[in-house]
């Protein structure tokens, strides 16, 4: 009977002293404890809520929100688990998933920045009360660590199940093993943070977010290529790199056998990436004692210390304040950035008389090709054109992903067998193995389509429907956009490419099909969300599930496309009806789109 | 006798941004009880003095006291003292007005029981009872105005500082409001009213303050600033101030901008006819 009382007696004890601790550890942080709950609830609530105006539902919508995060993850993570198949050991198939993990939460946290860490209205709505700027920096703080906690655990929990499948007899550490790779993400998180606020310490933030999106580009393919490349060059001899073991999956496919047996470790540039310090902690948490464990996990603790210490650090009493008062004092006065623009790019004179030059040649094809388009589709394809430009949500949104395209344009310069002549494969799985390009083209269409409705300046959107628009002209204006301003310059890069690599007349076909899929994905990507460009409010997690589903199909689509071109290849007049089936299919499907248009419903503003 | 000391005092107050001085050396006080009507055209510096005393910005000079509390050395104490209302009208639109006048009056550290009491009888009075618990997504902007008085109000506040506060509010909600400002000052609340409803301003306010290009040309009340222009309304007044001059044909050009010209020279010559007869 004693002994539950006492254990009873100590929880409590334990519970007074981390009360009495951290009220101690918040008054050293100048962080009020009561005011840091209540902002805490209320971002996360706000955070996981959709735009319903309807009251009785707003639970509801919260918890729906959280479950469709929850399952969206879980459901890419299962992909992510079948990657220990191909993993010859433990600390090679953690380090992937791990890298995995840290760059998902690292473009989770620069997409959503603005309303996870420095929400412009925070500035107005809290800086007039008497409330600390730390107590909001810590806030921001735990709110972003609920969300990269629920984030990572939804990524990464069938994964690091999945990795026991190399250590079984050690099941029950498998929490320990989850909770490192989370303190990764929020390594990453934390980091990405620390850098971005660095950033906009010393950058005006409008031009920030400008240059920002081509960082994301620039990181997504450092990452990627780099993984790739660096990977490559390992001192031992035997071991298998990733771009081999891509390209081993028709081989395997063929014979049965499973050719990966991936080990990654033997490279001297491994011990260099952050998630293999991670991996290394878990093969020490597994019992592996040898040096190189050791290292490795003292590396991963001296940077989860010194992420820490960076963050107390950079809190200061005027952290939070500076910086939303920068944001603050730059909407005060938004014509003082034009004009040093202006005064900056003409100390170059040379340079100044070039893009002059550019500028009129390019005005003057604009209104040639222009003016043989309604004035309503003009000002749709320079509104969207202008807004791909210069909407931070927007670019945050679409960018990142133009690194991995790039990625698998120079992936595909180095590897003679990554492109195939449909017409010369030999299997349909040569084919789906080779085009990677068809798995990528949905996602990003998937991205742009959703991406172009929601934008910074969504409440404008009453221009819409207080302005005689007719819709299917403005419409037309956006899909000219996403094409000139998107999918042209990866469709000609693809065409230059492939150029080297093929011959002329299959060359022309295939580029054909790939801009009448790319078409017939838009359109039918559309129809999910049939709302104008720019007209909705930006979300934070909602329709999650939706997306993956969508995506899912279109991959799916776009690989069956492709496969169904290559039975038909196989004659003539076979080849011939698909094209023109696809032809057909793609002009009934997007006249379709136009009509659906009807029934857009107003935004709410 | 002397007077009544002031609660607010303003000192030297500047602030730039970049190489443009957007407040220069600005100095008044206001006194317990008393409204100040703080005028002046588009960018002369209004929302950014409020800003600075709320707490937003902060000068690069000059002194701010709230009832005997510096601002800049002890924030929270003075900021206890105030409430704001922004010119954007800024809340989270996530929120219904419950939620948000909850989080507000949790923030200021008032009690549950009270917040509730207060949150009703206030959203009744601006007639959003029946939307209490909707999300304010769908709101127009008079109620999100509502809602944003509301937060102000919520911890009876010793100094209001009001910037544009009755903009999208319908005209009864105006009337009352008025009425509201003026029995707050009665009960010792001191009160900076920002507008550009000059009509509201010569009714409401005791004092007056003209600011224009970051400086203050003129400070009085009502009857002080007629002596001092020798003009009789408070239109007239800002117009001479402020040096608004050639409103007259800057209607024309804009009327002709709009009709092309063609109505515009059509209704002149008109009227010019009308003249000649």
């Amino acid at each position: 009977m004693n002994q539950p009382k006492s254990l009873i007696n100590c929880a409590v004890l334990v519970a007074r002293w981390a009360e009495v601790v951290s009220h101690h550890l918040a008054f050293a942080l100048a962080v009020d404890i009561f005011q840091l709950r209540v902002l805490v609830k209320i971002a996360v609530r706000a955070s996981f809520r959709g735009y319903e105006p309807d009251s009785s539902k707003s639970e509801r919508s919260i918890r729906s929100g959280f479950r469709n995060m929850l399952v969206t993850y879980f459901i890419t993570s299962m992909g992510l688990s079948a990657m220990s198949a191909v993993c010859g050991n433990l600390i090679t198939y953690n380090t992937l998933i791990i890298s995995y993990g840290m760059m998902m939460t690292a473009f989770a946290v620069l997409i959503e920045y603005n309303d996870l860490i420095l929400n412009a209205d925070d500035a107005e709505i809290l800086f007039s009360k008497p409330i600390t700027s730390q107590t909001i920096y810590w806030a921001r703080l735990i709110t972003l660590t609920i969300f990269v906690l629920l984030y990572s655990a939804s990524l990464l929990l069938m994964p690091s199940m999945a990795s026991f499948r190399f250590a079984k007899s050690k099941f029950y550490l498998m929490p320990f093993s989850f909770l490192i790779m989370m303190i990764g993400c929020l390594v990453s998180a934390f980091l990405v943070v620390h850098l971005y606020v660095q950033l906009l310490k010393r950058f005006d933030p409008n031009r920030l977010t400008g240059l920002l999106t081509y960082f994301q580009a620039g990181f997504s393919l450092v990452l990627f290529y780099g993984y790739y490349k660096l990977l490559l060059y390992k001192q031992a001899a035997g071991s298998v790199s990733i771009a081999r073991a891509v390209e081993n999956v028709q081989a395997a496919a063929s014979s049965g056998s499973n050719p990966f047996n991936l080990i990654l470790d033997q490279s001297v540039v491994f011990y260099f990436l952050p998630p293999s310090w991670f991996a290394g902690s878990i093969d020490l948490l597994l019992g592996d004692t040898t040096l190189r464990t050791l290292n490795l996990s003292m590396t991963a603790l001296c940077v989860i210390v010194g992420v820490g210490l960076v963050m107390f650090k950079v809190a200061p009493a005027s952290y939070l304040h500076h910086l939303v008062a920068h944001a603050l004092d730059s909407q005060s006065l938004p014509g003082l950035r034009d004009a040093g623009e202006v005064t900056h790019s003409r100390t170059d004179d040379q340079q100044w008389r070039l893009r002059g030059i550019l500028s009129r040649f390019k005005s003057a094809l604009r209104s040639t090709v222009g003016s043989s388009f309604p004035p309503l589709t003009r000002a749709g394809y320079h509104l969207v054109s202008r807004y791909l430009k210069r909407d931070g949500r927007l670019r945050r949104g679409i960018y990142p992903f133009f690194g991995i395209i790039l990625f698998y344009f120079l992936y595909g310069i180095e590897n003679k067998n990554f492109l195939i002549d449909i017409f010369q494969a030999h299997s349909g799985t040569d084919v789906l193995g080779a085009h990677s390009v068809y798995v990528l083209l949905p996602l990003c269409v998937l991205i742009a389509t959703n991406a172009t409705k929601y934008c910074s300046d969504w409440r404008a959107a009453w221009i819409f429907y207080a302005a005689p628009v007719e819709l299917r002209q403005f419409h037309l204006g956006y899909r000219l956009a996403t094409l000139g301003r998107i999918y042209g310059p990866i469709w000609l890069l693809l065409l230059l490419l492939y150029f080297f690599k093929m011959s002329l007349g299959p060359l022309l076909l295939q580029m054909l099909a790939l801009f009448l899929i790319i078409l017939f994905l838009l359109s039918l990507s559309f129809l999910f969300d049939p709302h104008l460009a720019l007209s909705q409010a930006p979300r934070l997690h909602a329709g999650f599930l939706k997306f993956t589903l969508i995506l899912a199909l279109l991959v799916a689509i776009a690989q069956g496309i492709l496969i169904l071109e290559y039975i038909s290849s196989k004659h003539e007049i076979s080849i011939g009806v698909f094209y023109l089936a696809l032809m057909i299919v793609t002009a009934l499907w997007s006249l379709f789109e136009f009509s659906q248009l009807k029934r857009l419903e107003p935004v709410i503003v | 006798m002397s007077p009544d000391p002031a609660f607010l005092e303003v000192s030297q107050l500047r602030k730039t941004f970049g190489s443009q001085i957007a407040i220069n050396d600005i100095s008044f006080s206001v006194r317990q009880g008393e409204i100040l009507g703080y005028l002046g055209p588009n960018g002369a510096g209004k929302s950014t003095t409020l800003k600075i005393l709320a707490g937003l910005l902060t000068p690069d000079s000059g002194n701010i006291s709230i009832g005997g509390i510096n601002l800049q050395q002890d924030p929270l104490k003075a900021k206890k003292r105030m409430g704001f209302v922004p010119e954007t009208g800024a809340l989270y639109e996530k929120l219904t007005p419950l939620e948000y006048l909850e989080m507000v009056g949790q923030l200021y550290r008032i009690q549950a029981s009270e917040i509730r009491r207060k949150s009703h009888e206030f959203l009744e009075y601006f007639d959003l009872a029946e939307q209490r618990n909707t999300r304010m997504t769908s709101f127009s902007k008079g109620m999100k105005q509502k809602v944003v008085l509301s937060a102000a109000l919520l911890h009876n506040p010793d100094l209001l500082l009001l910037d544009e506060p009755l903009n999208g509010l319908d005209a009864n909600t105006v009337l009352m409001f008025k009425g509201v400002m003026r029995r707050l000052a009665d009960l010792g609340k001191t009160i900076i009213y920002s507008s550009h409803i000059l009509e509201v301003v010569e009714r409401v306010c005791d004092r007056i303050a003209i600011i224009h290009q970051g400086q203050i040309v003129a400070e009085g009340s009502i009857t002080q600033l007629r002596e001092m222009t020798q003009s009789p309304s408070l239109e007239l007044i800002f117009k001479e101030l402020t040096k608004t001059g050639g409103v007259e044909d800057k209607i024309e050009a804009f009327a002709k901008a709009i009709t092309n010209g063609r109505e515009a020279n059509a209704a002149s010559s008109q009227t010019e006819e009308e003249h000649e007869l």
